[in-house]
């Protein structure tokens, strides 16, 4: 079964066009670029990288150089499992 | 000293510190000389003088000083300053979940009551540039600033300024009468938010817009209880966005900031 991912509760978002602040505990404010945000509310449920990626790829169209989707987003999946704000989903 | 001051003591054992939005009452103990409650006295006359907050407010939990502090003046200085800690906390606690909370310096037109606000962390500054600025506008407060996020309006906090004082190192709570600063507007409120960034080599004194995702980013680290707020991004943004933008600050010296920050208070809102 496929690595499923899911944004952790902040305590706040901000969203101004395509960019967001995320508030998490206690005080920690972190800035979403335009796809970081997309991810972020795309995994408001749970949702694997492939599936994430084409919802990004829609959107965003596909990453510049070699790199797939998929491999662009499970980086920037990566680091934002880093930062705390997003987890890997319980399996069900 | 003592004598004058005893007399503004509500008991000879008692003050009660109307600041920050609340009441705070500060208890001593019998073994707490009075010429040590006498100083206290002086330095937080302005909050001992202030009136009572209007309608509902909470109330802090109150201060008891059971520890004798020696009657020597010159011991005087580390126990007030831990007594400013100790106001501090316990006004905020008391405020925790209705004003938005920044660790901030705040001056006021004594006219219109347009305030602005300038957040730095400790120790960079903002004492000091509220001295300055509040020899020529109305002093709110060095330390903590409280707002109201549904209407702007700023509750002082006018506690003694911690200053240096002689050749020593030694920091002395002084009251804002004693250095002159004026007070402030009766319903202050907020007009401007400046971020201070003090750099020693810095030319002359700057003012820079700041987009609101980067004025938040510089605010949130300078706030206290932030996230017990509802909705506290967003009511932060709501309260900044409707008073232009926030203002990052680059200066070197306080006195050359203060004509920049008169001009700022002038075209504020």
């Amino acid at each position: 079964m496929n690595t499923k991912y899911l944004r952790t509760e902040p305590i706040d978002i901000l969203l101004r066009d395509d960019e967001s602040l995320v508030l998490l505990p206690p005080d920690l404010v972190i800035r979403l670029s335009p796809i970081a945000t997309a991810i972020h509310q795309a995994l408001a449920h749970p949702m694997d990288a492939a599936a994430l990626a084409a919802v990004v790829q829609r959107r965003f169209g596909s990453p510049p150089g070699d790199q797939s989707a998929e491999e662009a987003v499970t980086l920037m999946v990566a680091e934002l499992c880093d930062a705390g704000i997003l987890m890997v989903a319980p399996r069900d | 000293m003592a004598g004058t001051y005893a007399s503004r003591v509500e008991t000879p054992r008692h003050l009660r510190l109307n600041a920050l939005g609340t009441t705070l009452s500060v208890e001593f103990g019998d073994a707490v000389p009075l010429e040590y409650i006498a100083v206290v006295a002086h330095a937080w006359k302005r909050c001992i003088d202030a009136p009572p907050p209007a309608g509902d407010h909470p109330a802090a939990e109150p201060l008891v000083l059971r520890q004798p502090s020696s009657s020597d003046p010159d011991h005087h200085g580390a126990a007030l300053q831990q007594l400013s800690r100790d106001v501090t906390l316990r006004l905020i606690a008391a405020q925790t979940g209705r004003l938005l909370m920044f660790h901030a310096g705040a001056v006021t037109d004594p006219e219109t009551g347009r305030t602005l606000v300038f957040i730095a962390p400790s120790g960079t500054g903002k004492t000091t540039l509220s001295r300055t600025l509040g020899a020529h506008f109305g002093y709110v407060t060095d330390e903590t600033v409280g707002i109201d996020p549904r209407t702007g309006r700023i509750h002082p906090y006018p506690k003694p300024l911690s200053i240096i004082t002689g050749t020593g190192r030694h920091k002395t709570e002084t009251s804002p009468d004693s250095l002159g600063l004026l007070p402030h507007h009766t319903a202050p409120r907020l007009a401007n938010v400046i971020l201070l960034d003090r750099q020693p080599n810095a030319t002359s004194a700057t003012l820079e817009p700041l987009d609101v995702f980067t004025a938040i980013e510089g605010v949130v680290p300078q706030s206290s209880a932030l996230n017990r707020l509802p909705r506290p991004l967003n009511t932060l943004a709501e309260l900044l966005e409707a008073r232009g933008p926030v203002h990052r600050l680059t200066y070197a010296e306080a006195s050359a900031a203060l004509p920049v920050l008169a001009r700022l208070m002038e075209v504020s809102t």
